[in-house]
């Protein structure tokens, strides 16, 4: 196979050619270290590579397999790191000048429990600085690009991760997402993106953003692969005081079930009234619905709170708890900071204690209203972004489109979201809608999915200059 | 926190504390307070300060 090829291989074609041994760990790792190394230039997405190391555990899963020892479908099959996940023994920077020496001793628990499932580490990926900045250039590292078109970003925070795997860089990547940064790129380069349920996946050895909303999730070109890696990630852990100790699915086993009968709600009024969509946006909505209506799901508008309730209470929660975090080294060394994380920390200095306690209160009440809602749905169905990513160099693009999204709501809410891709605008650039679902019902958002993905074409498509 | 807290962003941009309280002041505003709850269990809610517990003894 060519480097193309196995550059856009599925995960679960290639687990299943590495279980038939028609293909090597070594094979797969060498044509992506090829890749990167002849693409990753354009793309910004790797901020520490570590192809040596992703070869000495290609030969290893190779010979382990090789002796009919794998472990699972996960053996062999590379992935990538958003830099603020810990890695023992290899630098883990944040993306940012603060921690561009720290070295971490242990594994965040999602790393191990990739590691552990025999899976390869093939690097560190950008990310906004601290998961929280923006694309920005006054940081050691320049920021990601979007492989569709080079002169856009990529959606942010898990910047690399989007970039990396949209460009057949590597098959799949973990980001985290606190207001929507994983959802994000997988919106702006056309991937599947899951942010799971509020306690799903652990966090522990995860540089947090805010406490209460982060969650860890896996950016993949297929949704039966982003099963495969959530089936790795999710599960309690006693080191993140937030893990829930809750049954975990079989998210694989929902794919391929069929949606007749499901009951898809569609929050209309997010794009067209509380906040005005693209036009083509709005019109992929609507073709979504259609297809899902014609694969027998039962589809009808629905409503919720308006948009900015939930956002603006997420906006209040995130910006104190980040604050939080950063206050000491925001005082000592702000210079140390891109301009533009410096402008979003300092907000959450000037939001009282009782406003930050509303935000709490209300986020428990919203969150309950909408467990009832659901009662009546399955899932519900919403856009993504309100439109396609703009110019990386355009700062006043960027600060004006970057809120304009329905991601937030959904960590203020705690439940599963999506991001799936619905085709792609005119200008060439992805566009795609949002799955969201019951708590730790991940697998009902795998199902619907994938019935939408086997319907659909956009899987075929890939960014022409990663070929 | 006061303005000496930030003296080094401050060098670095004279402007940014006020522009961090007014988004801070417009995050606030936007918070819809008549949605807040009025049903918490009374257990959780009920605290008042010192001083009106002393008054009220």
């Amino acid at each position: 196979m060519s480097d193309s090829e196995l550059g856009f291989l599925s995960i679960a074609d290639a687990s299943a050619k590495l279980a038939d041994k028609s293909l090597s760990p070594v094979e797969l790792v060498s044509a992506l270290i090829a890749r990167s190394e002849r693409l990753d230039a354009q793309l910004n997405s790797y901020l520490l590579p570590c192809f040596e190391q992703a070869m000495d555990a290609a030969r290893k899963a190779e010979a382990d397999i090789s002796a009919g020892g794998m472990r699972g479908p996960l053996h062999g099959i590379p992935f990538g790191l958003k830099d603020i996940i810990d890695t023992a023994g290899i630098r883990t920077t944040c993306h940012s000048k603060i921690l561009a020496d720290n070295v971490p001793t242990r594994d965040a628990e999602v790393a191990r429990r990739l590691a552990d499932a025999g899976a390869i580490m093939m690097g560190k990926l950008a990310t906004h600085e601290f998961a929280f900045g923006g694309p920005s250039f006054d940081l050691p590292w320049p920021p990601a690009r979007n492989p569709w078109n080079t002169a856009h970003h990529p959606g942010g925070s898990s910047s690399g991760a989007g970039a990396s795997v949209a460009a057949g860089l590597l098959p799949g990547a973990l980001g985290s997402d606190t207001g929507g940064s994983v959802r994000n790129p997988a919106s702006c380069c056309g991937l599947v993106g899951m942010k799971p349920t509020y306690g799903r996946v652990p966090r522990s050895g995860v540089f947090p953003l805010a406490y209460s909303l982060d969650n860890v999730g896996p950016l993949t070109r297929t949704v039966r692969d982003n099963a495969m890696l959530m089936q790795a990630l999710a599960g309690f852990d006693a080191h993140d005081p937030a893990s829930a100790d809750v049954p975990v699915q079989d998210y694989c086993a929902a794919i391929g079930s069929g949606i007749e009968g499901l009951r898809v709600g569609v929050i209309r009024h997010f794009h067209t009234s509380d906040m005005i969509a693209d036009e083509q946006v709005g019109a992929g909505i609507d073709s979504v619905a259609q297809v899902l209506a014609g694969l027998g799901a039962q589809v009808q508008d629905t409503q919720l709170r308006a948009l900015d309730v939930y956002q603006g209470g997420n906006r209040i929660i995130l910006t104190v708890e980040g604050f939080a975090v950063h206050r000491r080294w925001l005082m000592e060394r702000p210079e140390d900071y891109a301009q533009m994380t410096r402008e979003k920390l300092l907000p959450g200095a000037f939001i009282s204690g009782p406003d930050y306690v509303d935000a709490l209160r209300l986020r428990g009440k919203l969150r309950d209203e909408f467990a009832r809602h659901m009662r009546d749905f399955d899932a519900l169905i919403c856009v993504s972004s309100m439109e396609t990513p703009c110019r990386i160099d355009d700062d006043a693009q960027v600060a004006r489109t970057y809120p304009r999204q329905a991601r937030a709501a959904f960590n203020f809410l705690g439940c599963p979201a999506m991001s799936v891709p619905c085709g792609f605008h005119t200008n060439g650039l992805p566009l795609s809608f949002q799955i969201v679902g019951k708590a730790f019902d991940e697998a009902m958002l795998y199902r619907i999915a994938a019935a939408y993905e086997a319907a659909t074409p956009w899987l075929l498509e890939h960014p022409t200059m990663s070929i | 926190m006061n303005n000496d807290a930030f003296e080094r962003l401050l060098a670095l941009n004279p402007t940014v504390v006020d522009c961090a309280k007014a988004v801070a002041a417009s995050a606030v505003a936007a918070m819809p307070s008549d949605l807040l709850p009025s049903d918490e269990p009374a257990h959780v809610y009920r605290a008042v300060s010192s001083g009106e517990s002393e008054r009220n003894a």
